[in-house]
């Protein structure tokens, strides 16, 4: 009796976890924010805003020789037009040399 | 209009052969590749995003015989194609321990995707001489695409209308009956090339793509 009340206490331990309510995968912004990132080394960077459709909406740095180390680089949550692309998810890419070196998935809600 | 069409299936049953009308279900395994290299980017980012591994196909048919030779078909199909990241959330907590998770629980989508196609089908099939039942053939098809991305917060929606192109095998039974009732079966083994690219102001070349093989099951009325 002992015995099967650990186990069932066991087991509704390990389950608890399941117990929760949702945790949303992605940031939420509604106003223009900066962007942190850290490059391990000096090189050419391009930095883009792309949407669902993997079009890229928005060119924050094009081509530009940046040291190595943390920089921060701001989006205004406009396109290179100058017009808000609409609500979505974003995905924000910085590439090294043309090779991906961060990478970060938001959503955007005014 | 009708009266037209009265006289045109009616010249097409005198032709001999058979007229039949049905409902067919089946799936296909689409090309998705842009969707696919979308969900690598979620899936980059850490979040367990999954696609489906087959579309759903469902639609209205008609079939019939034209000569000995050729067998005609016209139908409406609707494809299905869907993918989510999608957590566990709970209902009742005090079922979830007393059921030892079993039960007080449900899982929802928290971003998905739904993509959908609505084809029109016009083909030709070569009926293979000395097997009635067998038949080689495609045709065109006009489709038209929507995809749905969504969040709990926000969705985006583009759509798009392209032509594509539909080739198989069908294997129809000639005759029979099921319950008593004239009906029979029949299915289609076959390819697609469906590929629609979306225009929208926001979507660049993305493409909406269908292309691959497919398998339908049909059952229909024989007239």
């Amino acid at each position: 009796m002992k015995l099967l009340l650990a186990i069932w206490c066991a087991a509704v331990l390990l389950t608890l976890p399941s117990c929760t309510g949702i945790s949303y995968p992605l940031s939420v912004v509604d106003s223009p924010f900066g962007i942190e990132y850290t490059l391990e080394n000096a090189g050419v960077v391009d930095m883009t805003v792309s949407n669902c459709y993997m079009y890229k909406v928005r060119t924050l740095i094009d081509s530009e020789y940046m040291e190595a180390g943390t920089h921060v680089t701001s989006w205004d949550l406009l396109d290179d037009g100058g017009n808000y692309p609409g609500d979505g998810v974003y995905t924000v890419e910085v590439f090294l040399e043309g090779e991906r070196v961060y990478l970060l998935v938001l959503e955007v809600v005014l | 209009m009708m009266t037209a069409g009265s006289v045109i299936l009616s010249l097409l049953v005198l032709q001999g052969g058979f007229f039949r009308i049905g409902y067919t279900f089946g799936s296909g395994s689409p090309s998705m590749s842009d969707e696919k290299a979308y969900a690598e980017v979620l899936t980059d980012y850490g979040i367990d995003y999954n696609l489906a591994g087959t579309s759903i196909r469902w639609g209205l048919e008609f079939l019939t015989d034209v000569s000995s030779s050729v067998r005609l078909r016209g139908g409406i199909t609707t494809a299905s194609y869907w993918g989510d990241h999608s957590q566990r959330t709970t209902t009742s907590p005090l079922l979830v321990i007393l059921t030892l998770g079993l039960a007080g629980s449900s899982r929802e989508r928290v971003l998905w995707v739904d993509i959908k196609s609505t084809d029109f089908e016009a083909s030709a099939y070569y009926i293979v001489p000395g097997a009635k039942w067998l038949s080689i053939g495609g045709g065109p098809v006009l489709t038209s695409v929507s995809r749905s991305f969504n969040t709990l917060y926000s969705g985006v929606t583009e759509k798009k209308t392209g032509i594509g192109m539909k080739t198989g095998v069908r294997l129809d039974q000639l005759s029979g009956r099921f319950l008593g009732l004239p009906i029979v079966f029949g299915g289609e083994l076959g390819y697609r090339f469906q590929k629609v690219e979306l225009d929208g102001p926001y979507t660049g070349d993305f493409a909406v793509d269908f292309s691959g093989w497919t398998v339908d099951f049909g059952t229909y009325l024989n007239l």
